[in-house]
């Protein structure tokens, strides 16, 4: 037993600082799929066609939509990988126990969600400046603006909790896996089962999922609603790493 | 053909292995390790600060929509549109004409030589009157076509034409209107409550209206496809 007491909080800022040094590829991974997701983009995230007899109106759509879906998507592979066992062992350089180990991951994790969202709503930009210099001369520019400061302020808050919301899924599902290797296919193969078995009694799980989030027009109870499940996603990792065995 | 089919699958499963490489520390790829992954970030975030700047200080050339406020005012206007032509009430609907035609015409029997109305794409009525000797007058008339408030400046003209006691009225040239927009992201959208959910997106909300108002004189006999055209008796 040590005679020199440590708090838990100096424990975690230190870890912080480590993650962050150490995982820069996590970087590298964000900035090659938002690259993508603007190549994506350049056709277009959407296209509207309709034809009347007299009338043939084409609208090609250009918004970051794919960068931010990527971006959600990074979010959650990340916090998936970020569970191996691999990574849960670089703590253990330091003086850790289970509960500095995860929070300073969900710490962190936040973090680069964070960043994340921010460069996603920025490609946002690019993707329009790209697409405005390429427009061919007879074609004509609609634009819809986000509005006012504030609504850009929330927006950015809803993609942050957004992809964060995604990564805590992402660590429980990759929490789970920890438990067995063989859930990796297990699991999938029970989620999408499920969905499919619901879907045929008329529940369709995943049409649920999306209507409860992201038809919420209230920007109070969507953040309840994301910041809530992401606690219950977090805190049921929790509880499936305690049952994983000693330093697994 | 298969290939192109499963070509969205092949790219998402391309995606997460190449991330999951770059991600996984036990990973023998360097690419993004040490200092490498903050730089590129750094430099990835600078480019994008940059062109946010540049974006929002360059003057664009372009229509910001006004949404639908405009558009439910143009769906009563095109509610109007087509009660005044019914009744005939020309001048309630002059500020839509387009343009007018004006033929002389001796002879007893008009032949109308149109195509179905759901091929020609334009409203034809027809109205006999008291005012008009050997003359045979025609004037097109269109509401706008309305994209999410943006009001379409192209205008359809049908081709209208009098050849011995024929007057034919064929679609005039499609018009092919191609348009790019830049909208807002999807969490943007998400507490518009008066765009509603965040799947909406534009759309051509509101057609135009169209009428091709044909006026000939009393008595004169007209020949014709009855489903093609309406009769308006103007009280």
């Amino acid at each position: 037993m040590s005679l020199i007491e440590v708090q838990t909080s100096e424990i975690v800022k230190k870890q912080i600082g480590y993650k962050w040094r150490a995982y820069t590829g996590v970087f590298t991974s964000l900035v090659v799929i938002q690259l993508l997701g603007l190549l994506f983009s350049l056709n277009g995230s959407g296209s509207m066609g309709s034809g009347r007899t007299v009338y043939d109106v084409n609208i090609t759509y250009y918004t970051a939509d794919i960068v931010v879906g990527f971006t959600i998507f990074w979010g959650f592979l990340t916090a998936f990988l970020l569970t191996t066992k691999a990574y849960r062992e670089d703590d253990f350089a330091f003086v850790t126990n289970r509960k500095t180990s995860t929070l300073s991951t969900i710490v962190f994790l936040f973090m680069i969600c964070v960043i994340g969202a921010l460069t996603a709503l920025l490609s946002g930009f690019a993707l329009k400046l790209i697409a405005y210099f390429i427009l061919p001369g007879e074609e004509m520019l609609l634009t819809q603006g986000v509005g006012n400061v504030s609504a850009w302020l929330l927006g950015m808050f809803a993609t942050i909790i957004i992809v964060f919301m995604f990564s805590s899924l992402g660590y429980l599902a990759g929490m789970i896996v920890q438990l067995n290797k063989m859930l990796v296919i297990v699991m999938p193969v029970v989620v999408v089962g499920l969905m499919i078995l619901l879907s045929r009694g008329g529940f369709q799980i995943q049409v649920y999922f999306f209507e409860f989030f992201f038809e919420e027009n209230n920007a109070w109870l969507f953040t309840l609603k994301t910041l809530s499940a992401t606690t219950i996603f977090y805190a049921l990792s929790v509880l499936v790493s305690n049952r994983l065995e000693v330093k697994q | 053909m298969i290939v192109v089919a499963f070509m969205p699958i092949l790219i998402l499963l391309a995606v997460i292995i190449a991330l999951s490489l770059l991600i996984k520390k036990s990973s023998r790829f360097g690419f993004g390790r040490g200092k490498a992954g903050l730089w590129m970030l750094i430099s990835y975030s600078v480019l994008l600060v940059v062109s946010a700047v540049i974006f929002l200080a360059i003057p664009l050339g372009s229509i910001e929509l006004k949404g639908q406020e405009k558009e439910e005012k143009e769906e009563q206007k095109s509610q109007q549109f087509y009660e005044a032509v019914q009744e005939g009430k020309l001048d309630e609907i002059e500020e839509w004409r387009i343009h007018e035609w004006s033929f002389p015409f001796d002879k007893e029997q008009l032949i109308l030589q149109v195509l179905e109305n759901d091929v020609n794409g334009i409203n034809i009525f027809v109205e006999r009157t008291d005012d008009l000797t050997e003359t045979v007058e025609a004037f097109y008339y269109q509401t706008p076509l309305m994209i999410n408030g943006y009001e379409v400046e192209e205008k359809y003209m049908p081709a209208v034409s009098m050849v011995m006691t024929t007057l034919s009225i064929y679609p005039g040239e499609k018009l092919n209107l191609k348009y790019k927009m830049f909208g807002s992201e999807f969490p943007f959208r998400l507490f518009d409550k008066e765009n509603g959910s965040m799947w909406g997106d534009t759309t051509v909300s509101h057609w135009n209206g169209t009428a091709l108002y044909i006026r000939v004189p009393e008595g004169l006999d007209v020949v014709g496809d009855q489903n093609a055209y309406t009769e308006v008796n103007p009280s």
